[in-house]
């Protein structure tokens, strides 16, 4: 079965810089698919490419069964985005910015307001979209990616820069999505949002994937195994589980019945990015 | 392939959007405003306005003789009057400047030759409404009872100094003037409000958004409609505002359709230059200058170096064209060279627009 996205040695260079270095991987129909990275890593330039709006310097990508660069009239009608900063039409209304992009993509008006409700905005449908807050736009950003039904989403970035709440409810339409069956292709900074939401991630470094697996496997891989333990006298220990002689410690504080509690620390993405690019992010 | 269906939504979009931004809309003022001043500061060119009182037959052939004559030089007031007594008191009392009474059955008894009366009352002092009266019905009269000329004439124009230097004399400064700012108006939509528009897409990133869907051609189309659309709408409304009726309208309109085209394909090629609207706005005196100036001069007397090199500019061919559209006959008798120009600047706009299209397509 071919898969949403088909990507193969994939590369962008712009001159002497490799943004994108020969990239491969597929996502599969229905699939939450996370792409991390540092800035200039390389994450919005493959989006660009996947989404027909920059040319591959080599390789190929196919997105919902058709290649990105030349069955770009096929493959726009089947995907959508979010992008990384606001860009709504600010003079227009709510249900104005959805309805002008209905007619874009010649759906019915009528799914302009449905989207709204979707996400929560049908009190604010007829206020200006720059009154909006920064959650509030994101939110709207989404519904105008859903208005052509996608069979592949694209989303940029977005929670970057909103406030905790906002970014929660956007996290929820994006899960809520994907359970609905929405093939999404998302970058992030945030390892939790990654952790929380993509069935797989991949690592982008210097415009390579060096690490794609789902995040339990990738943390098990690379993440550090270890447990803090409160003893009776209140100070705490941190333990490494696969090391003989923190065994050995947490066996002779068991019998002499010193021990409080013991809290597992599986490790974080943030981890695996720190053991496989260096830094974190 | 360009799909009407974006296109048209795009047009929509913009046309409703642009005049909702400031900048856009000072754009679309500034030249309306002008106009209007322009209009109201030079005198109304006509010659003088004659009043006369009119008392005959309503449909004799001297009557429209003499409006004939009256043409764009004279305005001519006719006011009926029930007989001669009452033309007379209406001359008397000032109300109007002269009058003609006629007996019934006039025409006829002129073709008959049974030589009817006519009765001329002007005021002792004469005047030129009295001048053109009597002059206009010597005239009428020869051609109603079909007396051919008494001599033939023969016009000669020649050139004296620049051909041009007469026309703002022809038709007027207030004609002129107004003219000019049809063609800044046209300058202010193609080189400021069409890359304002198409810059702030990019700016904003909705660009972005709209690449999804639309290709770059169908965006720079739609754009391109919003400006054809800007200029016929203010270009109508300005005329209407400041009463200035084109006695050529076909002439007219072609040139003031293939500038607009001209220069909205500059506009669209300039909007390709600047990263926000702001930039555009902030260069758009040093951008506007070149485009709104030679219009202004281009029926004024200037020296020929000058004039030679204005003639490369669109505006100064735009404006030729539109002046003999409005004057209704040729002031500017080389209007092929005009046409050429013209349609040079659309060649070479398209074709760097078409071809940095093409670039980014690929």
């Amino acid at each position: 079965m071919v898969g949403a996205i088909e990507v193969t040695d994939l590369k962008k260079h712009y001159g002497a810089v490799r943004a994108v270095d020969g990239i491969t991987f597929s996502v599969a129909e229905g699939e939450v698919f996370g792409l991390l990275g540092h800035n200039g890593a390389g994450k919005t330039t493959t989006i660009r490419m996947l989404t027909g709006r920059a040319r591959p310097t080599a390789g190929r990508a196919m997105v919902a069964g058709f290649d990105a660069v030349t069955d770009r009239d096929h493959v726009k009608p089947l995907i959508n985005a979010v992008f990384e900063d606001p860009n709504l039409y600010e003079r227009f209304a709510g249900v104005e910015n959805l309805r002008f992009f209905a007619t874009l993509y010649g759906v019915r008006p009528s799914r302009a307001e449905e989207l709204l409700k979707l996400v929560g905005l049908q009190d604010a449908a007829k206020r200006k979209a720059k009154t909006y807050s920064s959650g509030m736009k994101q939110r709207l950003m989404i519904a105008r990616s859903l208005i052509n039904s996608p069979r592949v989403l694209f989303l940029d970035e977005p929670t970057r820069g909103l406030d905790p709440t906002s970014a929660r409810e956007v996290r929820a339409l994006v899960a809520q999505l994907a359970r609905e069956g929405t093939t999404i292709f998302l970058t992030t900074h945030y390892m939790e949002e990654a952790d929380d939401l993509c069935t797989r991630v991949a690592f982008l470094s210097q415009g390579k994937i060096v690490a794609l697996d789902t995040p339990r496997e990738l943390k098990l891989r690379y993440g550090q195994r270890t447990a803090t333990v409160l003893l009776r006298d209140r100070t705490e220990q941190s333990l490494r589980l696969d090391d003989p002689r923190d065994a050995a410690n947490l066996a002779d504080w068991m019998r002499a019945d010193q021990v409080l509690t013991i809290h597992s620390q599986e490790g974080t993405l943030e981890d695996v990015f720190v053991a496989l690019a260096g830094r974190p992010l | 392939m360009t799909r009407l269906r974006i296109v048209a939504a795009i047009f929509r979009k913009d046309v409703v959007d642009a005049v909702r931004d400031s900048r856009v809309l000072v754009s679309l003022l500034t030249p309306i405003i002008l106009a209007i001043l322009y209009n109201s500061i030079f005198p109304e060119e006509r010659l003088f306005e004659a009043k006369i009182a009119y008392a005959g037959p309503p449909d004799s052939a001297l009557v429209r003789t003499l409006e004939e004559r009256a043409g764009q030089a004279v305005s001519l007031k006719l006011r009926d009057a029930d007989d001669a007594n009452e033309a007379r008191r209406l001359v008397m009392d000032q109300t109007v400047d002269a009058a003609l009474v006629l007996p019934d059955d006039f025409d006829n008894a002129v073709r008959q030759g049974r030589r009817p009366a006519i009765l001329l009352i002007q005021p002792t002092e004469g005047g030129s409404t009295a001048n053109f009266l009597s002059a206009s019905v010597e005239a009428g009269l020869r051609a109603l009872s079909g007396q051919p000329p008494m001599a033939t004439v023969q016009v000669e124009r020649v050139q004296a100094g620049s051909a041009e230097t007469g026309v703002l004399g022809e038709i007027g400064a207030r004609r002129y003037f107004v003219l000019a700012t049809v063609v800044m108006m046209l300058g202010m939509i193609a080189v400021l409000v069409v890359p304002i528009i198409l810059t702030e897409e990019a700016e904003k990133k909705t660009l972005d958004a709209l690449l999804l869907v639309a290709t770059y051609r169908e965006v720079i189309v739609g754009k391109a409609l919003v400006g054809v659309a800007y200029c016929a709408a203010s270009v109508a409304l300005m005329l209407g505002l400041t009463r200035l009726g084109p006695l050529d309208p076909m002439t007219f309109i072609a040139g003031t359709g293939l500038l607009a085209i001209a220069l909205i394909g500059l506009g669209l090629l300039l909007g390709g230059l600047f990263r926000t609207a702001a930039q555009v706005y902030t260069w758009s005196s040093v951008v506007l200058l070149p485009v709104i100036g030679p219009a202004f001069v281009a029926g004024l007397p200037v020296p020929d170096a000058l004039d030679l090199a204005l003639r490369a500019f669109p505006t100064y061919q735009g404006m030729r064209i539109m002046t003999n559209g409005l004057a209704g006959k040729a002031l500017f008798n080389d209007v092929w060279f005009s046409y050429a120009v013209l349609l040079v600047w659309v060649a070479l706009a398209y074709g760097a627009l078409s071809w940095r299209l093409a670039r980014r397509e690929s």
